[in-house]
């Protein structure tokens, strides 16, 4: 597969990824495919994530495209560490204000604390499905204030009142701080996971089907306003979606997934116009 | 005692076998009044040695919950079991007991635990505080300062601090692999939101040596600085929970805190104790009857630590005589 | 004297144990001896033996009578005096198959090798007092014992020994192998729970002597939950035996298999066919674990004594935790399929310790809880002044015309 030339200013570069569920076999890599499927006939293993070449620059936002079962979520709990990898690297390298060449981490060889460190730090991610990005017994307040916590802040005042700026940051009602989850609409609840993801001023922000399941309004709203915050903040971003309308609103660049492996990537508006790979083609017509 | 009596003694504590009747008249003149059937101290000395170990486990890595395969004993579940395998496995012959429930001497169950160490040990007893050279409470640390000489035991209910955020044992032991107490200090942070203070009344949790969390038990706030840079060797047992964990002497202990809403404890200057006029020490409400039929009774403060109380008491009736005369 | 008095409260403890004892004979009615109870009273005897998991039907019978017929108290004394007897050695595993049975039924087939044998049960009876039982007397007794001798003859066939049903099952190949892990296990030493520490996720051996060792009330709950809806136990009673099994030890120079006595036990073998799939896994997970060849999976229970209602809870609850083990199922699977759920709170002697332990004094943490209840209080008195005042300062702002001169 073409491999993306690794840009200046890259933040993330996935090189050689795999991930495989089950216990693999010698015939896995030749039996599996775009075309024939991820499942090795011989052994029943998944080859979820197949030999995963992309690169992240700063300030973009990268859309994965796929169906189900393409492996773009695994990828993205690849990236996120919360999954281990077969194989391959992940490298990240801190863009300092000064735009200064840093050296590189592959993020995949740190211990669990530093990779727990990093997660919490640098990354923040948003679920499709609240309940796997949010604690429901706590209070908005108190979810969106974790990642704080757990980065070593002790003053409740500055504490509040940071968390109130982040909520005010997604349009949330800061008045309602300290209601419990349960109490707020689907539509405001990606907000309140995106305030926390945002609390740690992360250097990628990982965005998973985020807006799968809301009503089309309310999908346009939580759009927006993750536009409005990557044009404010130059968040850079990686965004998952089956639906290409989603990504076409919001990705510069997009990779195309099916059955583990990467079947084209290149700018949004080019595979869209000229979609090159019979699949995307595929998917392009389909789309309304 | 004569060397042929000391060693059969000697012989009977080795090999920990079944009493025979001549063994038992032999061990009960040798050690003067204890019950003859059972072996020293109660516990068979396989057992004690198993929990002398995990004690040293826990004293090596302070305030790491160490399990341990907690007998059962004469004595319910949850009445004391564990901080009384601690004990037993540790005393010896020579050894000076103090037992408090509630920092009394007098309570009902310190009087039941004290009679089963009484039957199985035939050591002595102590109500002072300065005496004991093992000391076990439930719910209090003696008012008086302990010494490196003094060990403390303390009874444990629930012993892991982490069950207020995840009740389940495997998930929050891979917490404390990993240090991961993120979710605690959201419950911290939200019981301030929400109440305007850590609303943890006793069995606050505190961070030993910069690195495991852990719980103190039900002692009340105003005994949980004492633990920090203690002199002696405070040991914690939960019989029920079958984990021990310890707090070696000169142990940095921190309550969870923000720098905003600091530890506070329940300390009041300004009440006293109703008998021996403290207001240093832990005081707890006592309702006392009027002493006419007719009378209302009223509500009244005492210290908590009974002993400590009578002598203050003591030494306050003596300077009244003093100045009397 | 108070509850908690300076001085007394060594008298009050002995006075409370003499009042007990009081209690136990002030009817003056005849007392009743040890073997009375170990004999008239043997599923009572059962039951302590077995939640005191020690097997000594004269000394339950004594713990009973010491304990008023409380049968948690009764166990609870077992299970002390268990803690003070010295441990010599493990015995061989009691094989099943090798009982020699009172009772032995299945429900899975209609006709099984060498029958449905009923035996001493009540299953079938109807249950009305029987007020004759009032009149009983050694006379009357002997009378029915002669009864039922006579009709045994010599030609009484004796008792053949009854293969398992659950090895037809097997040589059918419907019955599924243990995981692999459980079979390495076997072989060596049990996981000895009174010598090591249960920690999760905790072997079948540790599992099941947990569960041998359970408050029958608890598990009833548990097994009767999961068949219940709380669950997914579709369970079918492969076969329940009562009888008495030969426990042998290794001999200690040669090795070989000594009888040391035998036991009344009850053993019980459930089969189910459990859903596999958990509505998480991902399609990819489910495929990974390769094709599907459903079996019935095997749920293992075993008490001392005569107690069929805990064996099968025990077999019920045992098929739950390894079908949940196997497939990943957490918490959907309901309470009983949660083992740390299970397991930390099906022992009576824990569960009633720990539940009495609340009538111990708590005055110390409760003068602490009151303090932190005071404190809330007046957080919160602050925040409605201040909510209050706001109001009311809203109220002033926006009639100024009826407040006139007055403006806050």
């Amino acid at each position: 597969m073409e491999t993306q030339a690794t840009a200046k200013d890259w933040v993330i570069e996935g090189r050689n990824l795999r991930k495989r569920y089950g216990h693999g076999c010698p015939m896995c890599v030749s039996l599996t495919g775009p075309e024939q499927g991820n499942r090795c006939p011989v052994c029943g293993s998944i080859t979820a994530c197949a030999d995963i070449n992309f690169a992240l620059t700063k300030g973009e936002i990268l859309g994965i495209v796929g169906e189900s079962g393409s492996g773009k979520s695994t990828l993205m709990q690849v990236v996120n560490l919360a999954l281990p990898a077969d194989g391959g690297e992940l490298w990240y390298r801190e863009m300092g204000a000064m735009e200064q060449e840093q050296s590189p981490v592959n993020l995949l060889a740190l211990d669990k604390y530093a990779r727990r460190t990093f997660r919490n730090q640098r990354l923040g991610i948003v679920y499709q499905r609240p309940e796997l990005g949010l604690n429901m017994n706590f209070s908005v307040g108190g979810n969106v204030a974790e990642k704080l916590l757990l980065a070593d802040w002790r003053n409740v005042g500055r504490i509040r009142q940071r968390t109130s700026e982040l909520m005010g940051l997604t349009e949330l009602p800061t008045a309602r701080i300290d209601d419990e989850p349960r109490m707020f609409s689907g539509g405001m609840l990606q907000r309140v996971q995106i305030s926390k993801a945002l609390s740690s001023n992360p250097a990628v922000l990982l965005l998973d089907e985020v807006t799968s399941g809301l009503d089309l309004s309310v999908q346009a709203k939580v759009l927006d306003l993750i536009r409005r915050i990557q044009w404010e903040l130059k968040m850079t971003m990686l965004l998952v979606s089956h639906d290409l309308g989603v990504i076409k609103q919001l990705a510069g660049r997009t990779i195309v997934m099916k059955s583990g492996y990467i079947v084209e990537q290149g700018l949004t508006d080019q595979i869209l116009e000229d979609p090159q790979h019979p699949y995307t083609q595929l998917l392009v017509s389909s789309a309304l | 005692m004569s060397d042929d009596v000391i060693g059969q003694l000697l012989q009977r504590l080795t090999t920990s076998q079944t009493q025979t009747e001549a063994g038992a008249t032999l061990a009960q003149a040798a050690q003067g009044g204890r019950e003859p059937l059972y072996n020293f101290a109660f516990i068979d000395e396989d057992s004690k040695r198993e929990v002398r170990r995990k004690l040293l486990k826990g004293v090596a890595l302070p305030g790491h919950l160490v399990p341990f395969a907690s007998r059962d004993l004469p004595i319910a579940r949850g009445w004391g079991t564990g901080g009384l395998q601690v004990t037993l496995a540790l005393v010896e012959p020579r050894d000076v007991i103090k037992v408090i429930d509630q920092g009394d001497d007098d309570s009902v169950n310190a009087v039941n635990l004290r009679r089963l160490i009484q039957k199985t040990t035939g050591i002595a007893f102590t109500t002072d505080t300065t005496r004991a050279t093992v000391l076990q409470s439930r719910h209090r640390i003696p008012e008086e300062r302990l010494r490196a000489d003094q060990i403390l035991v303390l009874q444990v209910p629930m012993a892991d601090p982490l069950r207020w955020v995840e009740p389940n044992i495997e998930r929050a032991t891979e917490m404390h692999a990993e240090a991961d107490y993120g979710h605690m200090w959201v419950y911290m942070y939200e019981s301030v939101v929400r109440s305007g203070d850590m609303n943890i009344a006793s069995e606050y949790p505190v961070i030993v040596e910069k690195r495991y969390m852990m719980d103190t038990t039900p002692i009340p706030r105003y005994d949980v600085g004492r633990l920090h840079m203690a002199e002696m060797l405070t040991l914690f047992g939960a019989g029920r929970e079958k984990r021990v964990y310890a707090v070696p002497p000169y142990t940095h202990i921190v309550p969870l805190e923000f720098e905003d809403y600091p530890f506070t404890t329940e300390h009041d200057p300004s009440k006293h104790c109703d008998k021996c006029g403290a207001n240093d020490t832990y005081l707890t409400s006592y309702f006392v009857e009027s002493p006419t039929p007719e009378g209302a009774g009223c509500w009244t403060y005492l210290c908590s630590d009974t002993s400590y109380c009578e002598k203050r008491t003591r030494v306050r009736g003596q300077r009244v005589t003093m100045e009397a005369s | 004297m108070g509850y908690v008095a300076v001085k007394g409260g060594t008298e009050a403890v002995l006075n409370a144990e003499q009042l007990v004892e009081y209690f136990r004979v002030k009817g003056e009615s005849e007392p009743i001896s040890v073997v009375q109870i170990q004999e008239q009273l043997r599923l009572a005897v059962d039951r302590a033996m077995g939640e005191g998991a020690l097997y000594a039907p004269e000394l339950a019978a004594l713990a009973l009578k010491q304990s008023e017929g409380d049968a948690l108290e009764a166990s609870f004394l077992l299970r002390a005096y268990r803690s003070t007897v010295p441990r010599i050695e493990y015995s061989l595993p009691v094989a099943g198959a090798r009982m020699r049975p009172l009772r032995r039924i299945s429900a899975t087939f209609k006709d099984i090798p060498e029958g449905q044998l009923l035996g001493p049960t009540r299953d079938y009876q109807l249950r009305l007092l029987n007020t004759l039982l009032t009149h009983e007397s050694s006379a009357s007794t002997r009378a029915y014992l002669a009864q039922i001798e006579a009709k045994i003859t010599d030609e009484t066939k004796p008792l053949v020994n009854f293969p398992k049903v659950i090895e037809k099952m097997r040589e059918q190949g419907i019955l599924a192998e243990p995981p692999e892990q459980e079979k390495a296990d076997a072989d060596a030493d049990p996981y000895d729970i009174t010598r090591k520490a249960l920690t999760f996720p905790a072997p079948r051996s540790a599992r099941l002597q947990v569960l041998a060792q359970g408050d029958v009330g608890g598990m009833l709950t548990f097994a009767y939950s999961s068949v219940r809806g709380y669950g997914d136990a579709h369970p079918t009673l492969g076969e329940l035996r009562v009888g008495h099994v030969p426990v042998e030890v290794a001999h200690p120079v040669t090795g070989e298999a000594v009888e040391i006595g035998e036991i009344l036990v009850t053993e019980c073998e459930m089969v189910s066919r459990v859903q596999s799939a958990d509505a998480d896994e991902s399609h990819a997970q489910r495929v990974a674990r390769g094709p599907e060849q459903p079996k019935f999976g095997l749920g293992y229970g075993f008490c001392f004594g005569h107690s069929e209602v805990k064996a099968m809870s025990m077999a019920i609850i045992d098929r739950v935790l390894s079908a949940a083990k196997e497939h990943g199922v957490h918490g959907e699977g309901g309470p009983t399929a949660n083992e740390e759920f299970v397991l930390l709170h099906i022992d009576g002697i824990e569960a009633s310790g720990f539940t009495a332990h609340f009538k111990l004094p708590h005055y110390v943490t409760f003068q602490a809880d009151i303090s932190v209840l005071e404190r809330t209080r007046a957080f919160h008195a602050e925040k409605f002044a201040a909510v209050r005042e706001q109001g009311q300062a809203k109220t002033a702002r926006t009639e100024p015309e009826e407040k006139g001169a007055e403006h806050v």
